[in-house]
C-alpha cells in the first residue's frame, strides 16, 4: 500500500528524476551562476547600494535609496542603516542581497553534493566552478554581514545550523579557490575549452588574492596577481569602453555579471528567478532625473575634484554640467544645487524611458575584477618590494586613462604616477590610493578599499554621516535568521 | 339530501390509487380508482366531514360545505415511513440520528433560477452559509460552520450519488431528489480526511414502481440590475476636476486643470456609462424527465435545458444534462446505476472581474461611448478629453472574449448481494470525468495615445485541462434487530484516484481571426499531469437499545499520496442519543410533546492541501554570451512531514415536536476546533530559498448555536400555512499562529492575529476634519501625540456572527403563495469600490454627493476632506484615503430573496387535458434588500480565495433582481 500511495511527480522536474547528465548538473551550475544577476545583486540595487557607504557617493534625504539605506545620518528609522537592530521587514527592505547571496550559496552546494551521484562525477569543471562561485558568495557575505552561517555540500539540507564568526567562513573561501588550483579544474582564460562568462584559472587567481588582501594578506595575493599578468590573457581597453556595452566580457574582463535582454524581455523587473531577463534597472537608480530616472546616489565634490585636469576617467564616468548625455540624443545634462553631478559608468547605453519596455533598461555587465583591478592590486602588494614595478603597473592604467597609447608616452607628458605623487607631495601608496578611486568608482570596491586600509575611520565624509568601525562596518543579521537560529540551539 | 362528492387524490407525484375516504362518524366510504378518482355519497350527513387515509401519509380531514369537488393532496408521513437519511454509505431512520445533519427541501432549490444548486441554499440551512451570485454560471462561496482554515478552501466535500467531487456546478437542480448536510463531525467523520469542511451529500431522482410518468418543467425570466451608484454628470465631474486641481499639484497630476473642463463641445457629452454597460438578461430553463418501474426495478432519464444571459455584454451560461437513473433486483443480487452528464459553455466578461469592475464607474462622463475614428469604434480617453489616462472607455470589456467550454460524465455503478438476512455487500465503482477548454482572447485595443487599455498585440490563452477522478468502494453493510437492541452497521474499504492533466498555451500576435500565431510569438506552453491517490479503511455502528438510547461510533483511516512522511491519518467519530419522548415517564405528555431528542457527538476531520513535493523550476536564466543560459534549481522548500489539517468537532442538538409535529423545533450548540492548519512560515535566509515554507501550524475556533423552527398549520377551510425559521449564530476565532505571525500579518486591510477571528479589518480611526485644511484627521489611539502605524486598529470583522432565513408557504383551493426572506449582520466590509469612488487617489469618475459634501472654505461644515490631488491627510505619510474607518461599513442587511404566487389547476379540468399536477407559477428573486451599507451588495464575500483576506467588497459583478414565470405538469 505504501508503493501504491507513493506517487511520482510526471510533469515536473524534481530531485529525483534530475541532477543526472552532463547537461542537467550544467543547467543546475547555471542556476548558481543566476543569483548574481538578481535585482537584489548586480542587476540592480547591489551596485549602487556597495559605493553608498563610501565618499565617493551621496544620496538626498527623502530619496527612496536614503530611505531605505544607511547614508542619512542619525535617522534611526532608516532601514538599512549599519550597526543596529534589525526587524524583519529588514530582509525585505535588504532587497535580497542577503537572501541571493545564499540562495547562490545554497545552489552551489546543490551541485556539490548531486555531482558524485550523476552521470559525470569526475566533471572537474562543473565542481571548479560551483567552488569558485561559492567562494565569491561566501566573500560577499564576509564584506557586507562578517559573521554567517557557513554552509556547504555537507550540511545544506539541514537549516539548524549556529551562526559562526569570520574565521569559520574564511577557511571555505580559500580551501574552496586553492582546490581549484591545485587540481587545475577549470581552463585558463586562453584555453579552447574556456567560454566567456564564466570562472577560469585566472579568475580563481584573482578572487582569491582579493580575498588575502582583504585579509591582510598582500604576500599570499602576489604570486597569483603576478600569475595573471604573466599569463598576457588579460589587456587593458579604451577607457571609453570600460563598464559599457562596448566592453562587455573584453580582453580586460576577468570576471563580470552577465546582462542582456536578450531573453525574457517584458518580465517584471523585481521577478529574480521566474524567467527573468537579467535587463539591468540601475539606470533607474543612478540616472539623471531630467530623464525621468532618479538619480538615487549622486558623485560627491571630494570625488570630482580628485580628477585632475586631462584625466579622461572623470568625462567617461561622471556626467557635469552641460555633458551630453549620451543616449539622450541632444540633450545635456543640467546640474543643480541638489544633483551637481551625475553617474555616467554602467549606464552609458542605458535609456530610462525605453519605448517597447517603458522601464531603464540597458545591458552594461557589471565588471566584478576587471585587469586593471588586478594591476593595481598587484601593485599594491609590490609596493615596497619591488617599488619600480609597482609603479610600472600604475602607470599602465594612467596611461590608459590619460589617453596615451603607452607608458612611455604618459612619462613624457609629465603625467605619470611619480609626477603626480610629486605634485602632491603624497606617498606613494596614496597615490595608488587615488589612482583605485578614481579607477574603480562606481564599481561597489570603494567602501572596502577604505575599511581594509583602515582609512575609513580617518575619512571626513565618512565619519560626518557618523560611520564608526565598531558599529556601523557590517550590517546587522536580519532578525528572523537570529530568532531561527536560537530556536534551533 | 343526496349529494354526491368527488375529487382526485394525489400526492406530490400524481394520483394515488386506493386511498380510503371515509364519512365522519359513519361507515360510509369509498376507494379511490387508478387514476386516483373518487365519488362518495353523503347522504343526509349534517356538516360532513370526510376522512382521506393511505398508509405511508398524514391522514387528510376535509370539512366539505358547499363543495362539491374536492381534491386532496396527501403529504407522505415521515414518522409512519420511518424516513430514512442518507448518511454516507448507508442510511438510517431519520430518528435515529444522532448528530448534525441539515436537510433540504427539494422545493426550495427550484425555486431560483440558478444553474448551480449551491446558489440556491443561502438561507436555507442553519449551519450552512452561502454568498450566491448574480453571475450566469457563477458558483456560489460556501461554509459549514465558518472559515476553517487559514490558507485552504472552506468549500465542502459534495457527494453526489457516491460520487465526490468539489463542487456541483455540473448538476442539474431539478434531478436533485434529496440533499442533506453533515455539519458535525460525528456525521462527516466517515469520509473523514475530506471532510474537514463538512459533507453535502445529494441524491438525484429515481424512478419509482407504478405508472410510467413524464414530467415537463418550464421557466423564463428577465434580470436587471438591481442596484447602481449615483455618478457625477459631466458639469459635476467638471467642478470636482478644478477642485483637484486648484487645491495641490503634484508630479503626478498637471499643475492646472485639464482643457476639457472649460471646453463646451466636449462639456456637451454626458454618458450615463452604467446605463450603457448594464442591460436586461434572460433565462431560459426546460427539463424533461421519464420515469417508471415495476417489481423488478425502476429507471429515470431526464433532458435538462438552461440558458442565461447577464446583465453585461460576453456574460452568459448554457448548459444541457442528461441523466439517467436506474435500480435493477434481480433475487439477493440488486444492480444499479445513476449516471449525469452535462455540456456548459460559460461566457464571463471582463466588465465583471474584480479587478475591473470599477471602470464601469469611474469612467469620465464627458467621454463619448463610440468613435467611429478609433480601431474599435470605442470613445477613446485622450488627454484632451480626461486630462489623463486612467479612466478608460468601459465598454472596451466587450472586446475581450473569455469563454469556458466544459463537459462531464459523473457515474456510479454498484451492485449489492445480500448475502444472509440482514447483511449485504455492496460495490461501488464510479467516475468523475470532467473536461475543461477555456480559451481567452483579447484583440488589439487602441484607446488613443492615453488608453490604459491599450494592447499593442492581440493574445491567446488556452488552458485545456481534464480531471478523471476514479473511486473503488467495497463495504458490508448488516442491519439487524434483536429484541431490544437493533443493529446497523458497516465496515469496508475505498480505494480513490484523482487525475488531473492538461496544458496551457498562451502566444501573441495570433493572425487575426484563427488560432495560429505569428513566427516565434508563442509565449507560453507547458502540460501538467496529477496524481493523488487515496486509500482508506472505515467501518460504523450504529446500536439502538429499546428505541430510546442510540450510539454511533465511526472510524476511518486514510492514507494519501500527497504527504511524504505521514501519509496516514486516523479519523474516529462518537455520539448518542436520547429519545426522551419515548420513555415511559413521558407517556402522558406524548398529546403535547410528540417528540424530544438529545443529541452528543464528537469526532475528528481531516483537511488536505499543502505541498509535500519538492519541484524544481526550471526557468532560471543567466546570460551567458555563448547561449545556455537556462539554469535548474529550486525555489521554495518543500516540507515532507506535512500532513492534514486536523478539525475537532463537538456538537450537541436537541429536536422537539410539539402537537403532533406542528411545531418542529431543533438547536445545536457546535465548537469546532482546526488544528495543524496549513499555514506559511518564513524560512530562514540561509536556507537559500526564500519562499515560504508550507508548514502544519496554528488553531482557528468556531462556536456557535443554530436554531431552526416549523410551524405547520392546516385551516378547516383548506388554507395551509407553514412557517420555517433558522438562525444561527458563530464566533471565528483565531486561537494559535506560528511564531512569524505573531506580530499579526497586515494584508492591506485584513488582521491575522490571535484572539479575533480571521482577517479582521484594521486601519485609522477617523477624528474629524482639520478646520483650517479640510484635510482628514486620524484618531492617536495610543497617545504618544503622533499619528503613524501604531495607531491603527481593529475595525470589524468580515465574519457575520448571525444568519437568519425565514420561509412562508400557503397554500389555498390550488393557489400556492411563498415568500423566502433571508439576512446577516454583526459583520463588516471593506468598501473598496466606495475607496475608489469617494477618495481622491485617483483620476475618474466619482459618487455625486463629493462635491456637496467635501470640505470647502466656503463650506467648513463639509464631512469629507478637501478635494485635492495631494490625497494627503492631516498626518504626514498618511493619505487621505487611507485604510480607515471611513471604508470600513456595517453590512447587517435582510433581503427579500424570493416571493412565488402560483396555481395548480384543477384536477377534474386537467383530466380532459390529460396531464396531472399542472401548476403555473411567477416568481420574483432578490427583490429587495434592506441595508445601511452603502455599496451595491452587503452580502459579497470576497474577491479573494485567501481566507483571511475576506469582505473586500470591490463590487464585481453586479446583483441583480430577477422576474421568472414557469409552467409545471406531468403526464
Amino acid at each position: 500500500c505504501e508503493d501504491w500511495l507513493t506517487v511520482d511527480l510526471v510533469d515536473s522536474v524534481t530531485p529525483d528524476n534530475y541532477y543526472k547528465s552532463k547537461e542537467q548538473m550544467d543547467k543546475a551550475l547555471i542556476a548558481a551562476y543566476s543569483p548574481l544577476a538578481n535585482m537584489g545583486m548586480y542587476r540592480q540595487i547591489f551596485g549602487v547600494v556597495l559605493d553608498l557607504g563610501s565618499d565617493d557617493v551621496f544620496t538626498l534625504e527623502g530619496s527612496f535609496l536614503g530611505y531605505m539605506n544607511y547614508n542619512v545620518a542619525n535617522d534611526d528609522e532608516n532601514l538599512f542603516k549599519r550597526g543596529r537592530k534589525t526587524t524583519e521587514t529588514e530582509v525585505i527592505a535588504g532587497y535580497g542581497i542577503y537572501n541571493s547571496i545564499y540562495e547562490g550559496i545554497m545552489r552551489c552546494n546543490i551541485v556539490l553534493d548531486k555531482l558524485p551521484d550523476s552521470e559525470v562525477p569526475d566533471d572537474a569543471q562543473i565542481e571548479g566552478e560551483a567552488r569558485f562561485l561559492r567562494a565569491l558568495y561566501f566573500r560577499h557575505l564576509m564584506n557586507l554581514w562578517d559573521q554567517g552561517v557557513v554552509i556547504t555540500e555537507e550540511n545544506y539540507n539541514d537549516i539548524a545550523i549556529p551562526f559562526t564568526s569570520t574565521s569559520n567562513m574564511a577557511p571555505v573561501i580559500e580551501a574552496d579557490l586553492k582546490l581549484i588550483l591545485e587540481k587545475e579544474m577549470l581552463p585558463h582564460a586562453t584555453d579552447g575549452n574556456f567560454q566567456t562568462g564564466r570562472a577560469n584559472i585566472e579568475t580563481t587567481q584573482a578572487l582569491l588574492a582579493r580575498h588575502y588582501l582583504y585579509q591582510g594578506m598582500p604576500e599570499k595575493a602576489e604570486p597569483l596577481l603576478a600569475a595573471i599578468i604573466e599569463s598576457n590573457s588579460y589587456a587593458l581597453i579604451p577607457i571609453d569602453q570600460v563598464f559599457s556595452v562596448a566592453g562587455d566580457n573584453s580582453s580586460e574582463s576577468v570576471f563580470e555579471v552577465q546582462v542582456s535582454d536578450a531573453i525574457g524581455g517584458s518580465t517584471p523587473w523585481f521577478d529574480d528567478n521566474k524567467a527573468s531577463a537579467p535587463s539591468s534597472l540601475r539606470n533607474n537608480f543612478i540616472g539623471p532625473t531630467q530623464t525621468g530616472a532618479w538619480q538615487n546616489i549622486i558623485p560627491t565634490h571630494d570625488l570630482v575634484n580628485t580628477f585632475e585636469a586631462n584625466d579622461l576617467r572623470k568625462q567617461n564616468f561622471i556626467l557635469s554640467d552641460g555633458d551630453p548625455i549620451p543616449y539622450e540624443e541632444g540633450v545635456n545634462y543640467r546640474a543643480s544645487d541638489a544633483f551637481p553631478y551625475c553617474v555616467l559608468k554602467g549606464i552609458k547605453s542605458g535609456a530610462y524611458a525605453n519605448a517597447e519596455n517603458g522601464s531603464g533598461q540597458h545591458t552594461e555587465n557589471f565588471p566584478i575584477i576587471r585587469y586593471a583591478d588586478v594591476l593595481l592590486m598587484h601593485a599594491e602588494t609590490i609596493l615596497s618590494s619591488n617599488p619600480t614595478k609597482a609603479i610600472e603597473e600604475i602607470n599602465q592604467v594612467r596611461a590608459r586613462a590619460f589617453g596615451y597609447a603607452t607608458v612611455q608616452e604618459l612619462i613624457a607628458a609629465g603625467e605619470s604616477i611619480e609626477d603626480y605623487r610629486a605634485r602632491k607631495g603624497i606617498s606613494l601608496f596614496e597615490a595608488l590610493k587615488h589612482e583605485r578611486r578614481k579607477e574603480f568608482c562606481f564599481e561597489g570596491l570603494r567602501y572596502f578599499d577604505l575599511v581594509r586600509w583602515g582609512d575609513a575611520e580617518k575619512n571626513t565624509i565618512m565619519t560626518q554621516r557618523g560611520w564608526n568601525k565598531s558599529k556601523e562596518r557590517y550590517y546587522p543579521l536580519p532578525q528572523e535568521d537570529i530568532n531561527f537560529n536560537d530556536s534551533f540551539l | 339530501q343526496n349529494r354526491t362528492i368527488s375529487g382526485v387524490v394525489m400526492d406530490a407525484d400524481g394520483p394515488i390509487p386506493g386511498v380510503n375516504i371515509q364519512l365522519e362518524g359513519t361507515t360510509i366510504g369509498t376507494m379511490t380508482d387508478f387514476e386516483g378518482r373518487y365519488e362518495v355519497n353523503l347522504r343526509d350527513q349534517e356538516d360532513p366531514i370526510l376522512i382521506y387515509k393511505f398508509v405511508g401519509y398524514k391522514t387528510v380531514r376535509e370539512i366539505v360545505g358547499n363543495r362539491n369537488t374536492i381534491d386532496v393532496s396527501l403529504e407522505m408521513d415521515v414518522q409512519e415511513l420511518e424516513e430514512l437519511v442518507v448518511i454516507g454509505y448507508g442510511e438510517v431512520k431519520k430518528k435515529d440520528l444522532t448528530g448534525a445533519v441539515g436537510m433540504v427541501e427539494t422545493e426550495d432549490l427550484t425555486q431560483f433560477p440558478v444553474s448551480d444548486v449551491s446558489n440556491a441554499l443561502e438561507g436555507r440551512v442553519a449551519g450552512v452559509f452561502v454568498s450566491s451570485t448574480s453571475e450566469p454560471g457563477g458558483v456560489a462561496n460556501m461554509n459549514i460552520r465558518g472559515i476553517g482554515s487559514v490558507n485552504g478552501n472552506s468549500n465542502p466535500l459534495f457527494v453526489v450519488d457516491g460520487i465526490q467531487m468539489d463542487n456541483i456546478s455540473g448538476i442539474n437542480p431539478n434531478d436533485i431528489e434529496n440533499m442533506q448536510v453533515l455539519k458535525d463531525a460525528s456525521s462527516a467523520a466517515i469520509y473523514g480526511s475530506r471532510a474537514a469542511n463538512g459533507v453535502v451529500l445529494i441524491t438525484t431522482k429515481s424512478g419509482k414502481s407504478g405508472e410510467q410518468k413524464i414530467s415537463v418543467n418550464l421557466e423564463s425570466g428577465v434580470s436587471q440590475v438591481s442596484n447602481s451608484f449615483s455618478m457625477m454628470n459631466t458639469d459635476q465631474y467638471a467642478q470636482y476636476t478644478r477642485d483637484l486641481f486648484n487645491n495641490a499639484s503634484t508630479p503626478q497630476f498637471p499643475q492646472s486643470p485639464p482643457a476639457w473642463v472649460e471646453d463646451p463641445a466636449i462639456m456637451a457629452t454626458n454618458t450615463d456609462w452604467q446605463n450603457e454597460v448594464f442591460k436586461p438578461g434572460t433565462m431560459t430553463k426546460a427539463d424533461f424527465s421519464i420515469s417508471g418501474g415495476n417489481d423488478h426495478g425502476t429507471y429515470r432519464a431526464s433532458l435538462g435545458y438552461i440558458n442565461q444571459s447577464g446583465t453585461i455584454d460576453n456574460s452568459g451560461f448554457e448548459r444541457i444534462n442528461l441523466s439517467i437513473n436506474s435500480k435493477q433486483k434481480r433475487g439477493a443480487l440488486t444492480f444499479g446505476i445513476a449516471s449525469n452528464m452535462f455540456i456548459s459553455d460559460k461566457e464571463s466578461s471582463k466588465l465583471s472581474a474584480n479587478s475591473f469592475s470599477h471602470m464601469i464607474y469611474t469612467a469620465a462622463p464627458q467621454m463619448p461611448v463610440y468613435d467611429p475614428n478609433n480601431l474599435n469604434g470605442f470613445g477613446a480617453p485622450s488627454i484632451a478629453l480626461t486630462g489623463q489616462n486612467n479612466t478608460p472607455n468601459p465598454m472596451v470589456g466587450s472586446l475581450y472574449e473569455n469563454t469556458t467550454k466544459r463537459y462531464g460524465i459523473m457515474s456510479n455503478i454498484y451492485a449489492e448481494f445480500n448475502i444472509i438476512k440482514g447483511l449485504d455487500f455492496r460495490t461501488d465503482v464510479n467516475t468523475n470525468f470532467v473536461s475543461r477548454n477555456n480559451q481567452e482572447y483579447n484583440p488589439i485595443i487602441d484607446q488613443g495615445s492615453a488608453g490604459a487599455l491599450n494592447e499593442r498585440s492581440n493574445y491567446l490563452n488556452k488552458v485545456e485541462d481534464t480531471r478523471f477522478d476514479y473511486n473503488v468502494e467495497s463495504y458490508f453493510k448488516f442491519n439487524r434487530t434483536f429484541g431490544d437492541h437493533s443493529i446497523n452497521a458497516m465496515a469496508g474499504g475505498t480505494l480513490n484516484v484523482e487525475n488531473l492533466l492538461g496544458t496551457q498555451i498562451s502566444a501573441t500576435n495570433i493572425e487575426e481571426g484563427t488560432m495560429v500565431p505569428q513566427t516565434g510569438n508563442v509565449g507560453t506552453a507547458y502540460g501538467f499531469n496529477r496524481t493523488y491517490r487515496l486509500a482508506s479503511v472505515l467501518g460504523r455502528v450504529n446500536y439502538s437499545f429499546k428505541d430510546r438510547y442510540l450510539f454511533t461510533a465511526s472510524f476511518r483511516r486514510d492514507g494519501s499520496s500527497r504527504f511524504v512522511n505521514n501519509k496516514w491519518g486516523s479519523f474516529p467519530s462518537f455520539s448518542a442519543g436520547w429519545r426522551i419522548s419515548d420513555e415511559p415517564f413521558m407517556k402522558g405528555l406524548t398529546e403535547t410533546i410528540s417528540n424530544l431528542k438529545l443529541r452528543a457527538g464528537y469526532g475528528e476531520l481531516g483537511g488536505l492541501g499543502g505541498n509535500s513535493m519538492p519541484v524544481l523550476n526550471n526557468q532560471i536564466l543567466y546570460p551567458f554570451p555563448s547561449g545556455g543560459y537556462q539554469g535548474v534549481a529550486p525555489i521554495e522548500l518543500s516540507n515532507p512531514n506535512l500532513t492534514w489539517e486536523r478539525v475537532q468537532q463537538t456538537n450537541i442538538g436537541l429536536d422537539m415536536g410539539f402537537w403532533d409535529d406542528r411545531i418542529l423545533l431543533t438547536g445545536e450548540y457546535f465548537i469546532r476546533n482546526s488544528h495543524d492548519m496549513l499555514m506559511q512560515s518564513v524560512n530562514p535566509g540561509y536556507s537559500g530559498i526564500r519562499g515560504d515554507n508550507w508548514v502544519n501550524l496554528g488553531s482557528m475556533t468556531n462556536k456557535g448555536v443554530e436554531m431552526s423552527i416549523t410551524f405547520n398549520h392546516q385551516s378547516d377551510n383548506g388554507l395551509k400555512q407553514s412557517v420555517t425559521f433558522n438562525t444561527t449564530l458563530i464566533r471565528n476565532e483565531v486561537t494559535e499562529l506560528p511564531e512569524s505571525y505573531l506580530g499579526g500579518v497586515t494584508n492591506e486591510a485584513s488582521h491575522l492575529v490571535v484572539g479575533q477571528p480571521i482577517g479582521v479589518f484594521y486601519g485609522y480611526v477617523r477624528d474629524g476634519l482639520n478646520p483650517i485644511t479640510g484635510t482628514q484627521m486620524f484618531r492617536d489611539v495610543n497617545g504618544d501625540f503622533e499619528v503613524n502605524g501604531e495607531d491603527r486598529e481593529v475595525l470589524g470583522s468580515p465574519h457575520p456572527t448571525y444568519y437568519l432565513g425565514l420561509n412562508y408557504n400557503a397554500s389555498y383551493k390550488g393557489f400556492d403563495f411563498s415568500i423566502f426572506l433571508q439576512g446577516a449582520g454583526g459583520h463588516q466590509l471593506y468598501n473598496m469600490t466606495k475607496q475608489n469612488l469617494e477618495g481622491t487617489s485617483s483620476y475618474g469618475n466619482r459618487l455625486d454627493y463629493v462635491n456637496d459634501r467635501a470640505w470647502r472654505e466656503d463650506n467648513p461644515n463639509g464631512t469629507l476632506p478637501r478635494i485635492t490631488a495631494k490625497n494627503e491627510s492631516s498626518h504626514p505619510g498618511i493619505t487621505n484615503d487611507v485604510i480607515s474607518d471611513r471604508w470600513i461599513e456595517d453590512a447587517a442587511y435582510l433581503r427579500v430573496k424570493n416571493i412565488q404566487i402560483g396555481y395548480t389547476f384543477p384536477q377534474a379540468l386537467q383530466d380532459r387535458w390529460g396531464t396531472n399536477n399542472l401548476r403555473v407559477y411567477v416568481s420574483g428573486i432578490d427583490l429587495f434588500t434592506f441595508t445601511n451599507y452603502s455599496g451595491l451588495d452587503p452580502s459579497f464575500v470576497s474577491s479573494y480565495s485567501q481566507s483571511f483576506q475576506l469582505g473586500y467588497d470591490n463590487t464585481g459583478y453586479p446583483p441583480v433582481r430577477s422576474f421568472t414565470a414557469g409552467l409545471q405538469l406531468s403526464f
